[in-house]
């Protein structure tokens, strides 16, 4: 069995087969990651070829200091930025004003709900579908922001926004998603009592 | 510890797996099918090779161009100047020959003017006897001419001052010969002295 290194030196020499190798290993997780910005599918397995194109092509690039399957991941994260840069998503003042009128995040009842959540049990995907209900652009500052981990000010700078537009934005969509997981514990809870 | 939703998402989806499909198993063999040619990830470095190498050899023989320029250069100017140095010569020999010819012209007409000269003084040589004839058939009522009266017609002769210069020392020597002869005769028609003077 090939370890990490044997499959990073082999996609260095341009080996087919460390090539195949990485893709089958990290596949999956680099298509999970495609999949968090993009519902359609099929665009999701084009955006998993650009990625592995762009690994192929700048793996020489890598500085082996880093986590290779963590300098691959951002490879993923930053070949979705691009393709929805590129389809130049805007956010406009409509969309600001729009978004004005959410609603007061509550810490507490937050909490309560991902207790409850956490009690009833969940799967992975079921999260994952509650991601794809949320609108395109709250989905997109969600993930980068909480998933990815980027700060406002860098989402702001590769979104080419302001930083209080992701902050109303992630709001929203924290507010979205508490809706939905509020949604899906009353269900749990009926289901239970029938 | 609580936990909020950014907290149950990050780390639920964070390694989040999907299952890859057909059609991400056909877009990766497409990847290695379109793996990059020796040609394609070298395309830059040849093209900036080539351009290098272009550049080079036009900045390298374009000297070699303006040497041979100049080489032309001094060819034609070497043609032009033994051209120049030839039509010198050819001009120096045809000054000669226009020196020589009109050496030759003068010559000439030294030479006719000496023959003139000699057929003048012939003329007047042989004429002087016929004065004598003359001089001794004078016509009655004719006056005879005095030494006085050939003296001022001698006097009268600018025609000698015209000539020219080299031409005076020869023509002054029949004047004298005349001038002695007609000393010599004290009397003579007016008609033929006339006639002498007007041949002159």
């Amino acid at each position: 069995m090939s370890t990490i290194n044997d499959i990073f030196l082999g996609c260095k020499r341009g080996d087919a087969q460390s090539q195949k190798l990485l893709y089958k290993q990290y596949g999956p997780v680099l298509k999970g990651i495609c999949g968090r910005y993009f519902k359609d599918t099929a665009l999701c397995s084009d955006m998993l070829q650009d990625t592995f194109i762009k690994i192929f092509d700048k793996i020489s690039q890598f500085n082996e200091e880093g986590s290779f399957e963590g300098w691959m991941k951002r490879i993923a994260v930053t070949t979705c930025i691009d393709y929805i840069r590129k389809n130049k998503t805007r956010f406009t003042a409509e969309e600001i004003d729009a978004n004005s009128d959410f609603v007061q995040e509550n810490e507490e009842e937050e909490y309560n709900i991902v207790n409850e959540i956490l009690e009833i049990g969940f799967s992975k995907q079921v999260l994952f579908d509650f991601l794809h209900q949320l609108p395109d652009k709250q989905r997109l500052i969600f993930n980068l922001f909480c998933l990815d981990k980027l700060t406002h000010k860098e989402i702001a700078e590769k979104l080419d926004t302001s930083e209080a537009m992701s902050r109303k934005l992630l709001c929203k969509s924290r507010e979205t998603l508490r809706v939905l997981l509020t949604q899906y514990v009353q269900q749990h809870k009926m289901l239970v009592k029938t | 510890m609580k936990k909020n939703i950014e907290d149950l998402f990050s780390e639920t989806l964070t390694d989040f797996e999907q299952d890859l499909s057909p059609i991400d198993d056909l877009n990766f063999e497409k990847i290695i099918a379109k793996k990059p040619s020796f040609w394609n990830k070298n395309i830059g470095y040849i093209l900036a090779t080539a351009t290098v190498v272009g550049v080079m050899l036009y900045i390298g023989f374009k000297p070699n161009n303006e040497t041979v320029e100049r080489k032309n250069n001094l060819i034609e100017d070497t043609n032009s100047n033994s051209v120049s140095a030839t039509q010198s010569i050819i001009d120096k020999d045809v000054l000669e020959q226009k020196n020589i010819e009109n050496e030759q012209i003068k010559d000439n007409s030294k030479i006719q003017s000496q023959k003139e000269k000699h057929r003048f003084t012939t003329n007047t040589q042989n004429a002087a006897p016929t004065q004598n004839v003359v001089e001794t058939g004078l016509k009655p009522g004719q006056e005879p001419i005095t030494n006085n009266a050939i003296e001022q017609m001698s006097v009268k002769e600018p025609v000698v001052e015209n000539i020219e210069p080299e031409m005076e020392a020869i023509k002054i020597k029949p004047l004298r010969k005349r001038h002695t002869i007609v000393k010599r005769d004290t009397i003579f028609n007016q008609d033929t002295l006339r006639k002498i003077l007007k041949n002159r």
